[in-house]
């Protein structure tokens, strides 16, 4: 063991506190180094001098006032604070009252369910028909020139026939668009969610 | 664990607070002297006494009766005195503390009793909060290590590499104050 080695292992020594394998060989060391051994003894003398310290030092002590005042406050504010007494029912009471929280909520889900759920198409009233007066072939973008450009603006058509506007209380909730080509008759539907967002007509 | 206590314990979660009294009168002494040791002023010293006592009288009922009740109050002690140095942050003079000694003391005795507690002051107050905590309960109140371990709540490893550093910090004070003390003997 190196002197340094023996000193990071002195003030356990000091105290009594090095055990074990490092103990014996931490003792060899000693023994052939007067260095580690005055050292240690400095050690041993501080510890003991702070021991004779602390038993010279009267401990402090209450007086006996104080010391009922500080018992009495314990015993005042350290109770625990009673826990309030919670109505007790019975089991059937339990069970029946969790079948019915548990009818409730899936009743609320099933009915909210129907109620949100898309409508029919059909229902639904008349949207705006866009006949287009040409039917332009596939779209071919042309660099430089916008589509709009290169084709007429659809014309927007009323429907033939009275057109029922719908009721006010009622929202519409999707909107549907169909575009009809003159020459060949191909309809082409556009069907908007709530968001305006286009979804394909999967039919 | 003391019989005699467990007794005492049971009668106090019976509903008997008088005898708390009675369970907690043999560390009267210890307790407030340790935390003197700690906290180094009388005034935060009583007051983490009382909050020990009033913590103890409020969480008898999860004492484990298999340990020692001694052991239990002083963590609880050690604890307040962390916690009210961490309030307060007064720095530690242990001169201060010389009002602690019984009035009944005569003006010698008390100027002693002022000069040990001084020196002794001047030696703790280099060690940090933890140094100072494992060197009292191991060099000053003579617990072992294992002892001082379970009163900290730290590992044993912990209690030794905090003993071990305020061991050398209280050597090197020692003899930067009382070199005639300890005298130059390498």
């Amino acid at each position: 063991m190196t002197c340094r080695a023996s000193r990071s292992r002195m003030a356990l020594a000091a105290g009594g506190d090095l055990t074990g394998r490092a103990k014996r060989r931490w003792e060899k060391h000693l023994v052939r180094c007067a260095a580690c051994r005055a050292e240690f003894t400095l050690y041993q003398r501080s510890i003991e001098l702070a021991r004779d310290l602390a038993r010279q030092d009267k401990a402090a002590d209450w007086s006996e006032a104080e010391w009922r005042r500080t018992i009495n406050r314990a015993v005042a504010q350290g109770a625990p604070p009673r826990r309030r007494t919670a109505v007790r029912l019975p089991g059937w009471a339990w069970a029946g009252a969790s079948a019915l929280l548990a009818v409730l909520i899936l009743g609320g889900t099933f009915f909210l369910k129907r109620e949100r759920g898309p409508r029919a198409i059909a229902e639904l009233p008349p949207g705006i028909d866009v006949v287009l007066p040409e039917t332009p072939p596939a779209a071919v973008s042309v660099p430089g020139i916008s589509p709009s450009a290169s084709h007429p603006r659809p014309r927007a058509v009323r429907r033939s026939g009275p057109s029922v506007p719908a009721p006010r209380s009622q929202v519409q909730s999707v909107m549907a668009m169909t575009f009809v080509s003159q020459e060949t008759g191909l309809k082409i539907y556009w069907v908007f969610n709530d968001s305006f967002a286009y979804e394909e007509d999967k039919k | 664990m003391d019989e005699k206590e467990n007794t005492l314990v049971e009668m106090v979660l019976a509903g008997n607070p008088g005898a708390f009294e009675t369970l907690v009168k043999p560390y009267r002494r210890t307790l407030l002297g340790l935390s003197v040791r700690l906290l180094g002023n009388e005034e935060d010293a009583k007051e983490a006494a009382q909050e020990a006592l009033l913590k103890a009288y409020r969480y008898l009922k999860g004492f484990d009766r298999n340990q020692s009740f001694r052991n239990w109050l002083t963590r609880i002690l050690v604890n307040s005195c962390r916690e009210s140095s961490r309030h307060a942050r007064r720095t530690l003079s242990l001169a201060e503390s010389a009002s602690v000694i019984e009035p009944a003391a005569g003006p010698a005795a008390r100027y002693q009793q002022k000069e040990f507690r001084s020196r002794l002051g001047e030696c703790l107050a280099v060690l940090s909060e933890r140094e100072r905590a494992v060197f009292v309960l191991r060099d000053l109140e003579e617990r072992n290590i294992a002892e001082t371990a379970g009163i900290l709540g730290v590992s044993s490893i912990s209690v030794r590499v905090h003993l071990s550093r305020a061991r050398t910090k209280i050597k090197e004070e020692i003899l930067k104050r009382f070199p005639e003390i300890v005298g130059g003997s390498s």
